[in-house]
């Protein structure tokens, strides 16, 4: 069935802006601290309004939720108190948020060393224009179920009088959601191994879009990195590759491109692509570096080292 | 906004000193730079919406302005999605339905909720999925151009590891002509389309949900 017109059908469209736009913005956008297990620690997150309204701002806690699923590393969810919960902003204006994190008992006898979580920072929704009913003038009721996730405050005014078809209203909430990492002081250990790494012939598929069929797209060279983390904390790791020619002249090289944190228990796979050198015998060495929450890098570079060859029909063999 | 913050850059900086034959020594000298840093925005959405659907049938609930840039670093995604905690569905019934979309008042039912972003192209539309279901797939990166299956609703985002829209051209990624901002966004401002669809057997009365639109910055 073909959804109906706005202005050929019965809906009718009883209210759409509720106040100029809102924005709020969040700062630090990733939280990374090393605690001690046995005391509280104390942060604060900055809040700036750059809307033109006042916009009402909670903040709360919940689980990590940035990229990497199925990982099992220990929640840090319940760990926080934020001071204030709720407030209002007016435009323009920057307010602090204090938090404080306290780890359980348990932390202190755990072997990990660490915890995350992420912190959602949501601009609350202004109450909506009150609908005037077009047969008895009367304010439309929106009711709130219990357990409704965000329940906002409707106008007291509002008139209970059932309605008779199917009406309704979607209130929408704009949510940030910082990511957090918690280490433990005296458990954090940085370790990196870099496990594998592989190279192949490939031709990229077309992008639709585009209009390039399978046929016109050049064959490249793609190399996967494979590195496992042996440490208790995550690190950020960064590389470069290199192609020589079996005798040892240069070919080309780049960067291994940007890679997400290689978490604790994490296996992380770093794909990157180049152009296919022409026919002939390679070596690709591939050499990785990391650096921890302060900035500190890996004592010692990573690096592997594999052989290819490379067909006149482009397909690559390694060897 | 602006923020104005001062920056200090370290530099070394090495210095001749004496004749070549006795070396060069080594200075380490602090350059205080100030300049003014952006920041890095966010996305802003005009209001929200009521309705009266009326009849049974496809509904089309109004739109959505939505305005600003987020500038934050990348990778990074906006997702849509409700939070129906309050959804219990009806006592006694076999299937346990979704609590994705709008929800009567009592709690009982559900009605499918479906976006339109510009992004997806035209007269695309997608389910809004809800954060509890348990049959949730999050949105990860493929290692392959094939892209992942998720069951996340992105509206906007930038991940360019395994985009190929993004690689530009020549269809290569990591080469002097890729798009790094021409990935999964929209020029501001536009419009996001919501429609719902009461079908003959969703009863009277009121349905609401609060529509969350999260970005998930860099982790």
């Amino acid at each position: 069935m073909t959804p109906r017109s706005i202005l050929a059908g019965s809906l009718c469209l009883l209210g759409c802006l509720a106040g100029t736009a809102r924005a709020v913005e969040v700062q630090p956008t990733r939280l990374e601290m090393t605690l001690p297990a046995d005391q509280p620690t104390e942060g604060e997150l900055e809040v700036t309004n750059h809307g033109g309204v006042p916009v009402e701002v909670r903040v709360q806690s919940a689980p990590y939720r940035h990229f990497q699923a199925g990982l099992h590393i220990p929640s840090a969810q319940d760990w926080f108190l934020f001071k204030p919960e709720k407030f209002l902003l007016a435009p323009g204006v920057t307010s602090n948020v204090r938090f404080t994190v306290t780890p359980p008992a348990n932390v202190a006898a755990d072997s990990a060393g660490e915890y995350l979580a992420a912190i959602l920072v949501d601009e609350l929704p202004a109450p909506l224009p009150v609908f005037e009913g077009p047969a008895s003038g009367n304010a439309l009721a929106i009711h709130h179920s219990e357990g409704a996730p965000m329940p906002a405050k409707e106008p007291e005014t509002a008139l209970p009088e059932p309605p008779a078809e199917r009406t309704g209203k979607v209130t929408i909430v704009p949510r940030f959601a910082l990511p957090v990492y918690f280490q433990i002081e005296g458990k954090e250990r940085v370790g990196v191994e870099l496990t594998n790494l592989t190279v192949e012939d490939e031709r990229p598929i077309p992008d639709p879009n585009l209009g390039i069929p399978a046929t016109e797209t050049p064959q490249r060279l793609r190399l996967e990195v494979t590195l496992r983390s042996t440490g208790t904390v995550h690190v950020r790791p960064d590389g470069t590759f290199a192609i020589l020619q079996a005798d040892g002249g240069f070919v080309q090289g780049g960067r291994l491109g940007r890679a997400f944190p290689l978490l604790p228990t994490a296996t992380l796979t770093i794909p990157a692509w180049t152009a296919l050198p022409g026919t002939g015998s390679y070596r690709l060495i591939v050499t990785v570096d990391a650096e921890d929450i302060h900035g500190e890098r890996l004592g010692e570079l990573l690096q592997k080292e594999i052989s290819f060859t490379v067909s006149e029909s482009g397909a690559v063999t390694p060897s | 906004m602006k923020k104005t913050l001062s920056l200090v850059s370290l530099v070394t900086a090495a210095l001749l000193c004496g004749i070549p034959s006795v070396g060069w020594a080594s200075v380490r000298e602090e350059v205080y730079v100030t300049g003014t840093i952006l920041p890095f925005g966010g996305y802003r959405f005009s209001g929200g919406l009521r309705f009266d659907a009326g009849e049974p049938g496809p509904t089309d609930l109004g739109t959505i302005l939505v305005d600003g840039m987020y500038n934050g670093e990348y990778p990074w995604r906006m997702r849509c999605y409700t939070d129906n905690l309050h959804f219990a569905g009806v006592a006694g019934s076999i299937h346990t339905a979704s609590p994705a979309g709008l929800v009567s008042t009592d709690g009982r039912f559900v009605v499918p909720l479906l976006i339109h972003s510009p992004v997806f192209g035209e007269d695309s539309w997608r389910a809004v999925p809800d954060i509890n279901d348990a049959k949730t797939v999050p949105y990860k990166p493929a290692l392959t151009p094939g892209g992942s299956e998720t069951t996340e609703c992105i509206v906007l985002g930038i991940d360019p590891r395994n985009a190929n829209w993004v690689a530009g051209p020549d269809n290569l990624l990591f080469t002097r002509d890729d798009i790094p901002l021409g990935d999964f966004i929209w020029e501001t401002p536009f419009e996001l389309s919501l429609r719902a669809d009461f079908d003959a057997g969703s009863v009277q009365g009121t349905y609401d949900t609060y529509l969350y639109f999260e970005t998930v910055p860099a982790p």
